[in-house]
């Protein structure tokens, strides 16, 4: 049995907001340590892992670990029924997971849990020469600038500059931000915009954004609470030109 | 992929095709069932198919499919989001598949289950089509000069008063031109199509050009575009898959 308290759901649901956009369902692990996700998207392109450690929770207890499958759709329907103010209680039973939510009345929740038979996916382990930071609401903002021309968006850095571009037929976009950071070798990938922007959707989540970028490698993107008690991170797949 | 999981069952009794298809509902599997059933199906229209036997499909996104033994198309079916259920009454199985908006409620009633299974598929490919209309503009926008020499493209899918055209651009000399696209033989209608565009553009000063790009041309199409002046200009679409593709995840991960 578990019982988790939360003063503020919004972590959650900023989490969910970008979760529920990659996938259908996911498997929730629960322990005395916290709780975490992994999860892969149907087309096996976007990789996100969740990780909220207890202390974020305002009370958290767990007497054995658990595993619970749920619809996100479902999860997020409800999380976004929470009010300012209200306070989130998560337990579960045999068949639900549920969601309390109090405020000026108590409102309760039970979604049905699901059977998920595939495997969870064990997060990737790549080796990224560089590594930098940049402000979340830079790269929100860039989604939207690279959209007026195009749907692929080439993300590059160098030892002075992260710069986001794309090339449109009717246009070409450029954001360039001096990074100040030490970068040990130049890299460039490309990636569909519409996956960025399903991973954004976690806008607020934290303030900052860690960026591993490597030459037509995957991107990761991590965000991180500012005490390290919660991280979001994604890995998405880039998109490659063909050889001629 | 080799080691893909199914159940399969041959003339299940009635509890045991319930429980395998409730199973399969709950593990989201592709669902198979070959079946002597009834159909009713409420919502937009009303319909009522007679005892026959049918293939029934019930796909892991909520599509449920009735197939007949002719057509392509299912004779009963319902779109994705739709959610399935399963009992029995009187002894036969009941599955249902209902929509909530629009109300919509699908409902077959099961005599005898010849076969059944289900499949917890792995299928991560999206379909690659080359060929449309959508294709031949990019050729275009690629490389103009296969219109003419000299042919600059100003936007794509311009809004004028009659719909949107699919290139605006200008010849050698600053004239306008307005193409019409289309990735199969045009006929009379695509140039009436093309003339109400140019509606739009008869007070420029300029003179503007109506031209169908099309991979050819009715011959009764082919008399009107000429008495209207227009022009016509052969072009096939490409039949070449998109170049750039997209890599999936999966030499990254390692399944626990």
């Amino acid at each position: 049995m578990f019982k988790a308290e939360l003063n503020d759901p919004n972590i959650l649901r900023t989490s969910f907001d970008a979760i529920s956009s990659i996938v259908d369902e996911v498997q929730i692990q629960i322990d005395s340590e916290g709780m975490r996700l992994d999860a892969l998207d149907r087309s096996h392109i976007t990789f996100v892992h969740l990780e909220l450690k207890r202390e974020i929770f305002d009370e958290y207890e767990c007497d054995e670990p658990e595993k619970i499958n749920v619809d996100t759709e479902e999860l997020m329907k409800v999380l976004r029924r929470a009010r300012a103010g209200d306070r989130l209680i998560i337990t579960s039973d045999d068949a639900n997971l549920i969601l309390t939510f109090e405020g000026e009345a108590t409102r309760q929740f039970k979604i049905r849990l699901i059977d998920i038979e595939y495997e969870t996916p064990q997060p990737p382990e790549i080796r990224y020469e560089n590594e930098f930071e940049v402000p979340f609401s830079l790269l929100k903002d860039a989604i939207a600038d690279i959209d007026i021309f195009s749907d692929k968006i080439t993300f590059q850095v160098d030892e002075e500059k992260f710069i986001i571009s794309s090339k449109g037929e009717f246009g070409d976009a450029m954001i360039e931000y001096y990074h100040g950071e030490k970068i040990k070798e130049p890299a460039r990938s490309v990636y569909s915009l519409d996956k960025i922007r399903e991973m954004l959707k976690a806008d607020r989540f934290s303030e900052t954004a860690t960026i591993n970028l490597g030459n037509d490698m995957p991107l990761k993107l991590t965000l991180k609470m500012p005490e390290d008690e919660g991280e979001l991170s994604f890995l998405l797949a880039p998109r490659l030109e063909a050889e001629e | 992929m080799a080691n893909m999981r199914f159940i399969s069952l041959e003339n299940p009794t009635s509890e045991e095709s319930c429980r395998i298809i409730k199973e399969g509902l709950r593990k989201k599997a592709m669902i198979i069932i070959f079946s002597c059933c009834k159909v009713r199906y409420y919502g937009r229209a009303k319909s009522r198919l007679g005892p026959g036997e049918r293939l029934i499909i019930i796909k892991p996104d909520g599509s449920f499919l009735i197939h007949q033994d002719r057509k392509v198309e299912p004779v009963n079916w319902q779109p994705p989001g739709s959610k399935a259920k399963v009992k029995i009454e009187d002894g036969k199985i009941l599955v249902e598949s209902i929509r909530r908006k629009p109300a919509e409620k699908l409902m077959v009633e099961m005599e005898k289950v010849h076969t059944l299974s289900y499949y917890l598929v792995k299928d991560v490919h999206e379909l690659e089509v080359a060929g449309h209309e959508e294709d031949m503009r990019r050729l275009i926008l690629e490389s103009p000069d296969i219109i003419e020499k000299g042919f600059r493209p100003i936007t794509r899918e311009y809004q004028t008063s009659n719909g949107f055209i699919d290139i605006l651009g200008k010849d050698e000399n600053g004239s306008l031109m307005v193409l019409e696209l289309k990735s199969r033989r045009a006929g009379v209608s695509a140039v009436r199509q093309l003339k109400r565009y140019l509606e739009d553009f008869k007070d420029d000063k300029h003179g503007v050009r109506g031209v169908l790009v099309a991979p050819s041309i009715t011959h009764d199409a082919r008399e009107l575009l000429e008495a209207e002046g227009l022009e016509f200009k052969s072009l096939e679409p490409p039949r070449e898959l998109k170049k750039g593709y997209k890599m999936t995840l999966d030499k990254f991960i390692s399944s626990r």
